[in-house]
C-alpha cells in the first residue's frame, strides 16, 4: 500500500504537483476511487465530517477561525515530489559548512540526553518558521490593514500587516519578526524579516542568523476527503546558513470543533534550561 | 513597584511618518487599494470597538465608581494587608506579574501598554502588548457550568445595546485584581462593560463579585483611548525579567 495516498499530507503532495495540470487531477483521483479505503483514509473523512460541522469559511480568502496542524513533525525538510521520508529529504537541506557543523552539534547534544536550549523552552516566543511547527491549533482575525494569527502555545501572536507599508525604519529584532503581507489571487504572501538570532528554525538542530528572511504562500483548499486545509508554503533564506532558499511545508486543518485555550508557558515551566541546557521534568 | 513605562505614542506615531517616506526595500509590492479582503467584520450600523486602545491615566489601585475603597471582608482586608506590607518592605517578588504570570482577568487591561480590540462575528479578541497575551472572546449564550480555572478565566461576549458586555468566570486565585495587591478568589465572577462614547473614547466599568474577599459585588469604571494605527510591539516578560 506504499504507493497509496495513505495520508492527507502525501495527496496534499499530489494535489500540489497536478495544480496547473487539468487533466491530470482527475487521472490522480480516479485511480484513488478503484481501490479501498485505507483506515487511515476513513479517518480523514470521518474527521473532515466532524471538523466540518461548524464549517469553514467559503471565501478561498478568508482564513477566519480555528486550524490545527495535524501531527507533530519536529523538522523542517524541503519539499519534495514524491514526498521523502524525514531522513532522506534531510540530504537535500542546503546547508552552508558551518550550518551543517552546527547542526550535527545540536543532533549530539540531544544524543547525549543535554539538548541545546530552544527559545520556547525559556518561554520566549518560538521564532519563524519555528512556530508554525508547533503542535497547538491557531485563530485567524481580520481586521483592517492587518491580519492576527493567535497561537495556542505560549499565547504567540503574529501580526501580518496588510496595510501595504513597509516595517517601520526603526523596527527592532525581534523574535517572532516584523511580516507584511498581501494577496495574489486566492494567496496569502507573508514576507517576514526582523528576526534575532535567538531561535531555532525547527525543533531539532537547525538554526539561522540575522539575515534570515522567510516567505509564506498560505493557500486555502478542500482536501479529497471534504476537509478544508491551509497550505503554508515556507520558503527560508539565510545565506551564512543555506547555500540556497530552500522551501518546507505544513498543512492546518480546518478545526470547527476547536477553540484556542490558555497556554501559561510561565507557570512552573518544566523545560527551564540550565547554562543553555533543556532539562525536561 | 513603578513598571518601566513605554515609549510615549508620538514616537511611534513619527516613525510611521519616517517610515512612509523611505524605500522599500525588500518587502513584496503593495496591494492595490481595497485588495485587502475582510472577513467576519462587525455590520455597519452596529458598534465597533476594533482598535488600538490604551488607559491614558494609569489606574494601579482600583476603587469603586464612587471613589471609596473596595468593600473588603476581614480576609480579604488581611491578605490586602499582607501584601501591601510586602510591597512595602520591597518584596517584588510577591507579585505574580514579576513572576511573568499572566496578569489575568481584570488586571490586564490595567497594564500600561496598549491593547487592540478586534471585533468580529465570530469572536471579539483583546490581543495586548504586555507579554503577548490574548483573550479570545465568543459571542456565547452561557458559560460552561463549572470551567477549569486558569489565569484569564472563561469569558462570553454579547452586546446589550450599544454596550459591549463580557462576563468571565473560571478564574484562579493567582492573580491580584490590581498593582496594589487587590486579592479574589475563584469564585470571582467579573463584568466588563464597554462603550464607545465616541469614535476615539471607550468608558469602561469592570463589577466584581467575590464573596471569598468582598462583603458586596462592586463597580470600578475607567477610560481608554485609541491610538493611531494597529502596531503593537513584540513584548516578553521572560525576556525582560529573566526567570
Amino acid at each position: 500500500m506504499t504507493k497509496r495516498l495513505n495520508t492527507g499530507m502525501r495527496a496534499a503532495g499530489y494535489l500540489i504537483v497536478v495544480s496547473g495540470l487539468l487533466a491530470a487531477p482527475f487521472i490522480a483521483v480516479a485511480q484513488e476511487e478503484y481501490a479501498a479505503p485505507t483506515a487511515r483514509e476513513k479517518k480523514a473523512a470521518a474527521d473532515a465530517a466532524v471538523w466540518n460541522k461548524n464549517p469553514a469559511p467559503t471565501d478561498p480568502r478568508d482564513f477566519s477561525g480555528v486550524w490545527w496542524t495535524r501531527g507533530y513533525d519536529r523538522t523542517f525538510r524541503p519539499v519534495t515530489d514524491p514526498p521523502l521520508s524525514p531522513n532522506e529529504a534531510a540530504k537535500l537541506l542546503p546547508l552552508t559548512s558551518a550550518e551543517a557543523a552546527s547542526r550535527q552539534h545540536h543532533l549530539e547534544m540531544e544524543k547525549a540526553g543535554t539538548p541545546i536550549a530552544d527559545a520556547p523552552t525559556q518561554c520566549f516566543p518560538h521564532g519563524v518558521p519555528r512556530l508554525i511547527a508547533s503542535p497547538y491549533p491557531v485563530q485567524y482575525v481580520y481586521s483592517p490593514g492587518l491580519i492576527t494569527i493567535l497561537h495556542e502555545t505560549a499565547h504567540n501572536v503574529r501580526y501580518i500587516h496588510m496595510d501595504g507599508k513597509p516595517a517601520p525604519a526603526d523596527t527592532p529584532r525581534t523574535f517572532l519578526g516584523y511580516s507584511v503581507g498581501h494577496w495574489e489571487g486566492n494567496t496569502l504572501v507573508v514576507f517576514t524579516d526582523h528576526f534575532n538570532d535567538r531561535t531555532q528554525i525547527d525543533e531539532e538542530a537547525l538554526s539561522h542568523g540575522l539575515k534570515l528572511t522567510v516567505t509564506e504562500r498560505i493557500t486555502k483548499f478542500t482536501n479529497k476527503y471534504g476537509g478544508v486545509e491551509l497550505r503554508d508554503r515556507i520558503t527560508l533564506e539565510d545565506p551564512e546558513h543555506f547555500t540556497k532558499p530552500w522551501t518546507a511545508e505544513r498543512l492546518f486543518p480546518w478545526r470547527g470543533d476547536m477553540r484556542i485555550t490558555e497556554y501559561s508557558c510561565e507557570e512552573n515551566n518544566r523545560n527551564a534550561p540550565k547554562n543553555g541546557i533543556t532539562v525536561a521534568k | 513597584m513603578t513598571p518601566v513605562t513605554r515609549p510615549a505614542g508620538a514616537l511611534v506615531a513619527l516613525a510611521g511618518v519616517v517610515a512612509m517616506v523611505s524605500a522599500i526595500p525588500v518587502a513584496p509590492a503593495a496591494p492595490a487599494a481595497g485588495d485587502v479582503p475582510l472577513f467576519e467584520q462587525p455590520p455597519p450600523g452596529t458598534p465597533n470597538l476594533t482598535g488600538k486602545w490604551e488607559m491614558p491615566k494609569r489606574i494601579t489601585h482600583l476603587l469603586t465608581s464612587d471613589g471609596k475603597e473596595p468593600p473588603l471582608n476581614a480576609a480579604g482586608k488581611a491578605e490586602y494587608d499582607k501584601r501591601q506590607a510586602a510591597l512595602h518592605a520591597g518584596n517584588k517578588d510577591i507579585d505574580p506579574i514579576n513572576s511573568c504570570l499572566m496578569h489575568g482577568t481584570p488586571r490586564l487591561i490595567y497594564a500600561p501598554y496598549p491593547f487592540l480590540i478586534l471585533q468580529t462575528t465570530r469572536s471579539v479578541n483583546f490581543v495586548h502588548e504586555v507579554n503577548h497575551t490574548f483573550r479570545i472572546i465568543y459571542w456565547d449564550k452561557d458559560p460552561p457550568d463549572d470551567p477549569d480555572p486558569d489565569y484569564l478565566g472563561y469569558a462570553i461576549a454579547r452586546f446589550e445595546g450599544p454596550v459591549l458586555v463580557i462576563d468571565t468566570i473560571g478564574l484562579n486565585d493567582k492573580t491580584w485584581l490590581d498593582y496594589s495587591g487587590l486579592p479574589h478568589g475563584e469564585k470571582l465572577k467579573v463584568q466588563e462593560r464597554y462603550t464607545l462614547t465616541d469614535p476615539n473614547t471607550i468608558k469602561g466599568s469592570v463589577t466584581l463579585t467575590d464573596p471569598d474577599y468582598y462583603t458586596a459585588s462592586w463597580t470600578t469604571n475607567f477610560t481608554l483611548k485609541k491610538q493611531s494605527g494597529m502596531q503593537i510591539k513584540e513584548n516578553v516578560c521572560t525576556d525582560t525579567h529573566r526567570m
